[in-house]
Order: structure tokens, then C-alpha cells, then sequence
């Protein structure tokens, strides 16, 4: 029976009461005045010990017996055509023991990026399997490659697609029928041509008629996700069965892709286990080729193979974020309202050309939009969902836009500027704090002869997930007072594993030391990918269920072994307690002792539907202060402020240190990471960690984390999204602050100390010359 | 990785008969020459594991100066007050190379021995005039991070912050081998760096055989005022973009001094033509200009490379300010 009932939700001093109907058998959310236990604690993560002392066992480390290695053969050209593979002397080589080629296992004869899959080995020791991976014969037909966006753009490039497929297609606006690679329907393609032109010249009109408009073009880079824990899996047959100890962000997502026809087996015939995860930041959500060849290899060799990537099969195979080329303009007027935008954007994911957009409208009011993207493809390995697909490429470009807008007309305060075009009520505050704690209106040296220059920069974010549907939680009381709570899903490290207990903790009244978490185990109940940052907020509505009906069958148990009224009972701080407060004599243990059976056992669906809520969207602001060295171009992120949202707080210590990671993966954005393509033979170059820069401890910022708790109301548990939000701004945050130290716009990521100097070059060099009217940056 | 024997003579000796030709590479720390292996760039049968051998371990005083053994870790060096003393130069750049773990591994015999770091000779299927073959690929491909000197034959960097330093110091490279009946050489540091004009296959003198057992500072050169000054974009676990040692007063008031270059050029680049200016007046801002002016001079930048100017500038200019005493800056 759905119930109404009215619920406070918001933030800090602004609350307001909202109406909700719950759905069958959900409980209402936390509400601002109840005093909680375990919720909003700063807890260490249950894992902490075990990570940092190494008795946590990654897929990586998994041993079981009679262990063998594969390892998978990959095109060295840049584009090529398998046309045959043998490998007859391979298998003749010492210790191996089963082989696969890629055209016969996937029906793929192509070999469209140097790095691509073309056959695969297991033998007894690695030596063994690097010795017979290289005696793997294979005839190609070496094509001619495009490894660059500027390659394929070219005039004249060669074609890295297949048939009709142009090398740069639009992406959106999308025209019917062109999903799934089939040409689009002529007239519906016409049609939307001819609605492209006609918003151009609107949004044309609309620019025209602004005070101000300022145009820019923006690139960014292809980030690989370079995760610590490569992709891959231990297999293991046994009996007819496969296990797969997996490095992934979706047990259940792997084991899809293995039961759908590739891997050879059932669903109910296969487990995957995933207890820790080195990381994936959005590229491990299936089994992934190697996945596949793991399980096939073992099947054939009869005993476990490890089938982990290796660093160059990780950079250049395992996905990455498509770089971005856009242009952009916008027209401002003097008080200081955006009136349109105009954005045309290409980006490269890849041979196909899925996820090459780079997102940028949502946070502000931009007026009218007129908006063109293209995907271009290249003979590289394909793009995968990196950490905020397509957000932070937005955002370096549409930040940097705001700030140009700003100081267009009259120079107005970024801040400012942003506050009048924004109009989140969360991120209205959040400004202030970015402001105050970054020193945003302190003296600074900028630009000019100083050597060392500081500059301070902003930029928001948004996120839209409350969680939802398809996950169940199983909460155990044993007889002895042993709890757990259980979910098929991984922790990827995010925290997952403790905010299920300290939910369940705070549910049954007990502290978060009494209660276990056992998760990244498909024999378990379904759980959610770890993929749009929705696991917290699809888990925990399903963990707080199981618990309170677990709970409430235990009182049941109490209330008839003492003769008390259930209704009476609750259980808090470890003790059943009534609802006056008063104590009953009876500890949590009591309670349990008093079952019949062994255990109470609650598995509880999350309600598939969000309720309205508070804001169907985060919010979030990040400020950057950055010194640059204006004779050697290196720039140091001295400080990011990052203010965020998340809906309630469950655990404030692991929300933190999302963030973090956010941050630090946005300032390594920002300032060092790329993939280099060799021109020549279309190979990455720095396929590795060492040329592969990546931000280190040294070079890390002091990172201020303010969290803003809201009352959301969108599930009993109110949580939102924290895994993307916080790496969207970054970047764009620490370009902002560039170019106010150096006084000269940097227009392409990462800020590398030659494309610094390479701007007060030309910067200098324009000085000396008359400005353009109207030109600006 | 091609799994390989390893030697563990006792003797440099031994040693060096063990190492008839180059395909039986020496190992030292080990962090150069394992990557290269397990890369495939190098598929040694055998190696030669130089630690069993004695006395190449320390850093000792001689009546010429500091003896640093070959086999002396680099944070050995950086912290010892002998080097730090008379020869800070050295001590700073070796601070900053690499990382806390790579220094605690790496011997200086290894750092200065060690091969380039051009992406393209560190990948498989890359025949260039470096490894036997012709051509260059980084010269008309990716070479953001290559040489913008006497990049015609190759365009790789010297890898080593300690060679510019050690040119500048005139320091010695102290070298024996069983082929020569353990006579010991010694090859002032400037002829130990090739250029690739000289040998396009060797980056040091050195002849199959031949180990280093020790570098030799001489104490004619202690120097007070000097500043080593370089540009990287991360602080750790990354290399010099470019670097710029000035010693001044060589040994000295009446001493000379030496300007040289790192990370522009395949071999340590002195530049006696900067030398002169320093020489010529005062250090002060005129001198920055004029040496500011002339750094650039002969360089042939590449199409990703030439960013390299600028910075030697750059670098140049905290080097004057910091002989001056300026505090250190950033
Ligand atoms: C991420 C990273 C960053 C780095 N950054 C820097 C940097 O900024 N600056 C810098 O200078 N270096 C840097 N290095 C390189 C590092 O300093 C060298 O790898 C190290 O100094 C090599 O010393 P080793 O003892 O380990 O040499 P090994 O790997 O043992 O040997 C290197 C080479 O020298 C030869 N060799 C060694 N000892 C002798 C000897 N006594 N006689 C003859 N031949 C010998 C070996 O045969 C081999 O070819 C970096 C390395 C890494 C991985
Ligand atoms: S720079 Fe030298 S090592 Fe690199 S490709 Fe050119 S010749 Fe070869």
C-alpha cells in the first residue's frame, strides 16, 4: 500500500517540506533532525588494513593450483588486414598449452590499431608464453594508417573505416536509422540538415544581436585510464564450471558477456569473483577480449590461466577518453546574460566513432544552442566510458569560454559572471566557499616580467545520478550475532564495501564493527556496474531495506519469546530498546541468541523509482591556484578547492576521498597526460608509465575537499553520484588559473611546459603587433 | 622477458673476460638494463652482474680529489658531504633525477653508462642509425622530448643528469678492462660522451671489456659558486627537458669557467662561447642578456622540439641569478 508521507529535504539553512508517496514496502529517508550513529561518521574503510599491509588479494595475485599464463599477440601496424594466422609452431614450443587465433575465435579479420588482438597463448611459466607468443606466424596486409584527428581530417586521408564509412561523421544531431553502423535514411539525414542550417542561422541571428561575442578553439588529449591492475582474469574450469577471479567494474556484466555465446557457458555455470579492484575508472564494464580468451584458454589447456594485460596491451587496447577538437562560440550581452552558443566538436574514439562527444550544456543557462558534433574515426584502440565520459574535454573548452564571456565585458568577475547564469541552488553557495578558501580575491603577481607568476581559476561541475532499479541486498543475522550483509557487486575502491555496512550498522542499531560486508561474488544477489556513479546510490536503498525487515524480525522473535509488543521495539546502540528510550535489559546478542533457527535472512529489492526530491542534479564548484614558471613554461597546481555534493553523506572519509582522486586525475588531465602516436608506424609511443606522464605525489596539490550534505529525498538513503562529478571541473579549473598568471590563454590540454612557452611566444609576438578589432584571446 | 644467466664474478677481471662483446651487457642497479630486456630490446644471453666485485663501492679522497666507485648508488652520492662540499653541482642534479627508490638502486656507473630514452629506440621494430640501421624516425616524427643540438644522425638526448655536471667539473672517467691487463684508463668526462658524429651506435667510450670502476672529481676543481638549473615538467619520476651547469671560478678566484648543457643534445653540450661572456663582465642583467641572446645559437629544432630554445633561456637566467645568490625560486 503506498503511503504518503512528508519529508524535509534540502541543505544547510534551506529546507523545505516535500510530499512523496513511498513505494510498496520502502521506508522514508533520514530526515535532517534524527540523530544517527553510523551514518555521517568518518569511517576508515574496512579494507584499509588489507590493502595497505597486502593481504587483500586482487585478481591479479589470485594463485589457485596448476596456475599457467597466457598472453595475447598484437598487431604491430597501424593498420592491417590478418590474412592468416598459424600457429603450429607456437604449439610446439616448450610448456604450452592451448592457443587460439582472434579471426577464428571473434570472426575478426581486421586489425584496425596497432596493439589489436590477433592471436592468443597459454604456457606453463610466462617465459614459456612470451617465447611461444613470439613464435606465432601471422601474414598481414599492412594498410595505410591515420593515428591523429588532424591525420583523418586531412584532405585526402586514407579511410580507416570499412565501406561507405567516412573517416569524420556527425554524431549529433543524430539522424534515424545511422545507429549501429547502417547508413541513414536519405531523406531523414536531408531533413536534418536541413535543420542544422536553419539553428545555425538562428543561433547566427542571436550572436549577431549580442553585446559581446567571443569565439575560441579548444583541444584536449586522449587520456588512457591506466588503471594500477590492468584488465584481465584468473580462469579457473572445474567440473564443467567456470570461475573467473576478475579485475572488473561489473561482476555480473563480466559473467554476461562470458554466457552470451563467446565464453561458451552458462550463466548459472559460471561465477565471477571480484574481490578487490585495481582500479578502472570506467573501462573494465565487461569481460573485455581478454576476458574471453582467458576463459577460452583455460577450457582448452584444462587447468587455470591468467590472463591479465600487460602495461602496453593496457594503454594502448584497454580504452581511453577520445581527445576533442572544439570550436566555439558565445554571445554575451553587458549585463552579463549568455545569449547563445555555438559549438561544433570533433573527437576521436577510436575506428568506430561511439563516445566521441564532449559534453558542456546543463550547468549554465546558456541561452540557445546550437550544437554539432562529429566523431572522427583513426586506426587507435577504441575509446571506453573514462571517468565523466565527455566531461572534462566540455569543460576545459566551455569554462575557458565563461571566463573570455567575463572578461569581454568589462572584465566582470568569473565568479560573478558564472552566479548569473547559473541558477542551482547548490552551486550558488558552493561559489562562495571555492572563493573564500581559494584566495580567489588575494593580491597575486600576474603576467608580465615576473618569472614566477600565480593565477587562480574556476569551474563547475553537475551530476545526475540518485541510483536506480535492478539491485538486491541480503542481510544475515546469525544466531550468534554475527551480521552481513551481501551484494554481487565490486568495490572498486570507492568504498562500496563499508557504506553498505555502516547503512545496515545504522539500520540495526549497531555499530559498524558488528557487521561484515561480503560483496564482488555473482553467486550473490544482482548488483549494479560501477559505472555512472550510481553503485552507493542503487546499493544502499536495498541495504537499508534488507536490514530494517531483518530488524524487524528479530524484534518479531524478541517480542514473542517475552511476550512484548513489537510495535514497542527498537534496536539501538546494541541494545533493544522501547520507544520511550527506555532500556529493555536485552542486548543485541541477547536478541539473537533467542532465534530458533541459525539465522535471520533478509533479501530485499531496491525500489526501482526515484522520488522528486530536492534537485534531480549535483552540484559542485572547483577553484585551482596554479604558479607558473614564465621562463621554463612548467607549471605546479598549488591548490584546488573542490566543493561537492552527494546527495546525504554516508561515509564523509571515502566521499573524500573521491574527490581526491577526482582532483588528481583532473590536474594529470590538465597538465601531463597523453597518448603520443607514432606518425610512422601508428604506434603508441609511450605505452607505458614512464613517457605516459602521470601526476605523482610529489607534484599533487594541497586538495581542500568541502563536502556540502544535502537532503535530497530521492531514495530512503538520498545519496547521489560521487565518482564522476569531481574530475569534470578540474582541468578546465587549473586552464582558468593559467591564463590569469600568465596573462595569455593556453588553448589545448595538457598545459605542457611547450605549450606554455609556445603562448608567451606568440603572445609576445602579437604585442608587437596592432590588435585585431573585436579580437579577443 | 627472454629469461638470461647471470655472472657473478668476483674480479674486475673476471668480469670483464666474461664480456666479449656487447650482447653480454653489465649490470649494476639494474633499472636501465631490465626494463630493456624485459622490453625485448636487448635479448642478452648472459649478464654480468658487477656487485660481487670489491672496491668499487666507495667514495674515497685521493691526493687529486674524490674517487666515487662505480658502483656507488646515486643517493650515496647526493648525500655525501665530501661531493656536497666541493662538488654540489653534482649533488643537486643527482637530487633531482628519477625517483627516492630509482636513486637508491641506481649506481653512478650505470647512470652514465646508461642507454637513450628515445621512445622509438625503446620499441621493438624501430631500425635506426642508432641500433645498427639508418635513418632517424624522431627526427620528421614524434620528438617533443628530443634533441635540438647535433640532432642531424640522431636526435637522442643524453639520459644522464650527472654527464653535463660531470663534464663541467672535468671530471674523469676511471676505466679497466683484462684486455688492456687491467690497466687502468682514465677518459676526461668530455671524450667520454660521444656524439653520434663520433659513433652513432655508442653514447660513451667504452669498448667491449671495458667497465667503469670509478668517476674522478679532481680537487683543482672544487667550486664554490655554481648553479645547475633545470627544467622538468613533473617533478619525479620524469626526466630533464633541459638543464643548464654553470661553474663559476673554477677552483678559485683566478679559476675559469665552464657553462654546459643537458638534455638538448646527444652528448653534454659545453658552450665555450657562453663561457666567454660570463668571463667577459659582471653577472649581471646585461650578461643575462647576452648569453640569453647566444644560448639559441647552432640549434636546429625539430617540428615538437623547438620549445627548447626558450627554456635553455629560461634556465639560463635563473643560473646567473642563482650564482648571484638569489634564493631559490618556485
Ligand atoms: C622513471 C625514471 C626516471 C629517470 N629519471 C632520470 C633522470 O631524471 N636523470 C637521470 O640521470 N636518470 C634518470 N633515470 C635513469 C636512471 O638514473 C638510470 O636507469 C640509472 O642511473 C642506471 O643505473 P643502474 O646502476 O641501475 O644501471 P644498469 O641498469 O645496471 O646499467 C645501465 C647500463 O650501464 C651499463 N653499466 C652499468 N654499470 C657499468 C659499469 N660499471 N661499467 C660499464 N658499464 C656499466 C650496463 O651494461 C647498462 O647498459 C630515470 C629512470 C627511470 C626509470
Ligand atoms: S633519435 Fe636516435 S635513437 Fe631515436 S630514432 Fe633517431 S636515430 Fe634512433
Amino acid at each position: 500500500m503506498a503511503e504518503e508521507i512528508t519529508i524535509q529535504v534540502g541543505f544547510g539553512d534551506q529546507f523545505h517540506p516535500l510530499t512523496v508517496r513511498l513505494q510498496d514496502g520502502d521506508i522514508p529517508p533520514w530526515q535532517p533532525d534524527q540523530p544517527l550513529d553510523v551514518v555521517g561518521q568518518r569511517k576508515p574503510r574496512l579494507d584499509a588494513v588489507a590493502k595497505v599491509t597486502g593481504t587483500a588479494k586482487f585478481s591479479q595475485d589470485q594463485q589457485p593450483a596448476g596456475l599457467i599464463h597466457g598472453r595475447i599477440l598484437r598487431s604491430p601496424h597501424g593498420n592491417a588486414e590478418i590474412r592468416s594466422v598459424d600457429l603450429t609452431a607456437a604449439r610446439a614450443m616448450p610448456g604450452v598449452r592451448s592457443a587460439l587465433t582472434v579471426p577464428d575465435t571473434f570472426e575478426d579479420s581486421t586489425a584496425r590499431y596497432c596493439g589489436a588482438e590477433v592471436a592468443a597463448i597459454a604456457a606453463d611459466t610466462e617465459q614459456q608464453a612470451d617465447a611461444a607468443m613470439r613464435a606465432i606466424v601471422v601474414d598481414y596486409q599492412v594498410k595505410e594508417h591515420c593515428v591523429t584527428i588532424d591525420a583523418s581530417m586531412a584532405e585526402g586521408a586514407p579511410q580507416v573505416g570499412r565501406g561507405e564509412q567516412k573517416n569524420v561523421q556527425r554524431v549529433s544531431p543524430r539522424t534515424r536509422g545511422r545507429r549501429r553502423g547502417r547508413n541513414a535514411d536519405p531523406d531523414a539525414d536531408r531533413q536534418v540538415v536541413e535543420q542544422m542550417a536553419r539553428r545555425e542561422k538562428e543561433v547566427d541571428a542571436i550572436l549577431a544581436g549580442s553585446d559581446s561575442v567571443v569565439e575560441g578553439t579548444f583541444r584536449t588529449q586522449v587520456q588512457t585510464h591506466a588503471p594500477l591492475e590492468t584488465h584481465g582474469a584468473v580462469c579457473s574450469w572445474e567440473d564443467g564450471r567456470l570461475v573467473c577471479w576478475a579485475s572488473t567494474q561489473a561482476t555480473f556484466g563480466f559473467r554476461g558477456e562470458l554466457t552470451s555465446g563467446r565464453g561458451q557457458v552458462k550463466a548459472s555455470e559460471c561465477r565471477v569473483l571480484s574481490e578487490y579492484v585495481g582500479g578502472g575508472f570506467g573501462s573494465k564494464f565487461s569481460a573485455g577480449r581478454e576476458g574471453v580468451i582467458g576463459a577460452l584458454l583455460a577450457k582448452e589447456a584444462g587447468v587455470p590461466v591468467k590472463m591479465m594485460l600487460d602495461r602496453s596491451g593496457e594503454q594502448t587496447s584497454a580504452g581511453n577518453r577520445p581527445d576533442s577538437l572544439q570550436k566555439m562560440r558565445m554571445g554575451v550581452n553587458k549585463d552579463g546574460i549568455i545569449q547563445g552558443l555555438q559549438i561544433r566538436s570533433w573527437g576521436t574514439p577510436g575506428s568506430g566513432i561511439g563516445g566521441a562527444g564532449a559534453h558542456n550544456d546543463g550547468i549554465y543557462q546558456l541561452g540557445e544552442i546550437d550544437k554539432v558534433e562529429y566523431g572522427v574515426r583513426t586506426n587507435c584502440g577504441g575509446a571506453r566510458a573514462h571517468r565523466a565520459p565527455g566531461w572534462p574535454q566540455g569543460s576545459v573548452a566551455l569554462e575557458q569560454m565563461m571566463d573570455m564571456a567575463a572578461h569581454s565585458i568589462d572584465g566582470v568577475d568569473p565568479i560573478e559572471f558564472r552566479k548569473m547564469n547559473d541558477d542551482h541552488p547548490i552551486r550558488a553557495k558552493e561559489y562562495d566557499i571555492a572563493r573564500e578558501r581559494i584566495g580567489w580575491d588575494r593580491t597575486r603577481v600576474r603576467g608580465g616580467s615576473a618569472t614566477i607568476c600565480s593565477g587562480v581559476g574556476i569551474a563547475s561541475n553537475l551530476w545526475f545520478s540518485a541510483g536506480g532499479g535492478g539491485a538486491s541486498a541480503l542481510v544475515r543475522i546469525a544466531k550468534d550475532g554475527a551480521v552481513e550483509i551481501r551484494n554481487g557487486a565490486q568495490d572498486i575502491g570507492t568504498g562500496t564495501r563499508t557504506v553498505m555496512a555502516m547503512v545496515a550498522a545504522e539500520e540495526l542499531g549497531i555499530p559498524l564493527e558488528m557487521v561484515s560486508t561480503r560483496i564482488g561474488d555473482t553467486n550473490d544477489p544482482q548488483g549494479p556496474m560501477s559505472g555512472g556513479s550510481t553503485t552507493i546510490g542503487t546499493l544502499t536503498p536495498a541495504a537499508r531495506l534488507a536490514a530494517h525487515y531483518a530488524k524487524k524480525e528479530l524484534l518479531a522473535v524478541v517480542a514473542e519469546r517475552k511476550g512484548w509488543d513489537p510495535a514497542d521495539l527498537d534496536l539501538r546502540k546494541a541494545r533493544v530498546i522501547r520507544n520511550d528510550g527506555s532500556d529493555t535489559g536485552l542486548s543485541f546478542k541477547d536478541a539473537c541468541s533467542l532465534m530458533d533457527d541459525d539465522a535471520i535472512e533478509v533479501l530485499k529489492a531496491r525500489p526501482r523509482r526515484n522520488y522528486a526530491g530536492f534537485s534531480d542534479t549535483n552540484a559542485g564548484v572547483q577553484a585551482a591556484e596554479v604558479e607558473v614558471d614564465m621562463e621554463t613554461g612548467v607549471v605546479r597546481v598549488k591548490k584546488v578547492v573542490a566543493v561537492a555534493d552527494a546527495g546525504k553523506l554516508i561515509n564523509p572519509m571515502t566521499a573524500e576521498s573521491q574527490v581526491r582522486g577526482g582532483v588528481i586525475q583532473g590536474v594529470s588531465f590538465a597538465l601531463h597526460e597523453r597518448r603520443i602516436m607514432d606518425r610512422h608506424k601508428g604506434r603508441m609511443l609511450n605505452d607505458d608509465l614512464e613517457n605516459y606522464k602521470i601526476l605523482g605525489s610529489v607534484d599533487c596539490p594541497e586538495i581542500d575537499v568541502v563536502l556540502v550534505d544535502v537532503y535530497n529525498g530521492k531514495s530512503n538513503t538520498q545519496v547521489m553520484g560521487l565518482g564522476e562529478p569531481p574530475i569534470v571541473a578540474t582541468a578546465a579549473a587549473v586552464a582558468n588559473a593559467v591564463a590569469d598568471a600568465i596573462g595569455v590563454r593556453v588553448f589545448e590540454v595538457p598545459i605542457t611546459p611547450r605549450r606554455v612557452l609556445e603562448a608567451i611566444a606568440s603572445n609576445e609576438k602579437s604585442a608587437a603587433q596592432p590588435k585585431k578589432k573585436g579580437a579577443r584571446l | 622477458m627472454k629469461p638470461f644467466k647471470v655472472a657473478l664474478p668476483g674480479s674486475i677481471e673476471q668480469a670483464s673476460s666474461l664480456q666479449q662483446s656487447s650482447d653480454v651487457p653489465f649490470i649494476a642497479g639494474g633499472t636501465d638494463l631490465l626494463a630493456r630486456i624485459k622490453e625485448y630490446i636487448t635479448t642478452p644471453e648472459m649478464v654480468v652482474d658487477l656487485k660481487r666485485i670489491g672496491g668499487l663501492g666507495e667514495i674515497t679522497s685521493t691526493d687529486h680529489g674524490v674517487r666515487i666507485g662505480a658502483l656507488v648508488t646515486m643517493n650515496d652520492v647526493a648525500t655525501n658531504l665530501q661531493v656536497k662540499e666541493g662538488f654540489a653541482a653534482l649533488a643537486e642534479t643527482i637530487g633531482n633525477a628519477a625517483t627516492p627508490q630509482i636513486r637508491n638502486m641506481a649506481t653512478i656507473g650505470g647512470n652514465i653508462c646508461q642507454k637513450p630514452r628515445c621512445w622509438y629506440l625503446r620499441h621493438e621494430g624501430y631500425s635506426c642509425a642508432k641500433n645498427g640501421g639508418s635513418g632517424c624516425w624522431a627526427r620528421d616524427g614524434e620528438n617533443e622530448f628530443h634533441a635540438i643540438f647535433g640532432n642531424q644522425v640522431c636526435a637522442m638526448t643524453q639520459p644522464s643528469n650527472v654527464a653535463p655536471v660531470l663534464v663541467a667539473y672535468g671530471a674523469s672517467i676511471e676505466i679497466q678492462s683484462s684486455v688492456e691487463s687491467l690497466e687502468k684508463r682514465e677518459v676526461p668526462a668530455d671524450q667520454f660522451f660521444l656524439t653520434p658524429e663520433q659513433d652513432p651506435t655508442r653514447e660513451v667510450a667504452l669498448k667491449p671489456g671495458e667497465i667503469v670502476t670509478a668517476v674522478l672529481l679532481p680537487a683543482k676543481n672544487r667550486t664554490e659558486k655554481w648553479s645547475y638549473t633545470e627544467a622538468r615538467e613533473k617533478q619525479s619520476f620524469d626526466w630533464a627537458q633541459a638543464s643548464v651547469t654553470v661553474l663559476y671560478q673554477r677552483g678559485g678566484r683566478r679559476g675559469d669557467h665552464r657553462v654546459v648543457l643537458g638534455a638538448v643534445s646527444p652528448a653534454p653540450l659545453r658552450r665555450a662561447d657562453l663561457e666567454q661572456i660570463i668571463a667577459a663582465g659582471e653577472l649581471d642583467a646585461d650578461c643575462i642578456q647576452a648569453l640569453q641572446k647566444k644560448i639559441g645559437e647552432g640549434s636546429t629544432p625539430l617540428s615538437q622540439n623547438g620549445y627548447k630554445v626558450p627554456m635553455l633561456r629560461g634556465l639560463m637566467a635563473k643560473a646567473i641569478r642563482k650564482l648571484n645568490g638569489e634564493k631559490k625560486e618556485g
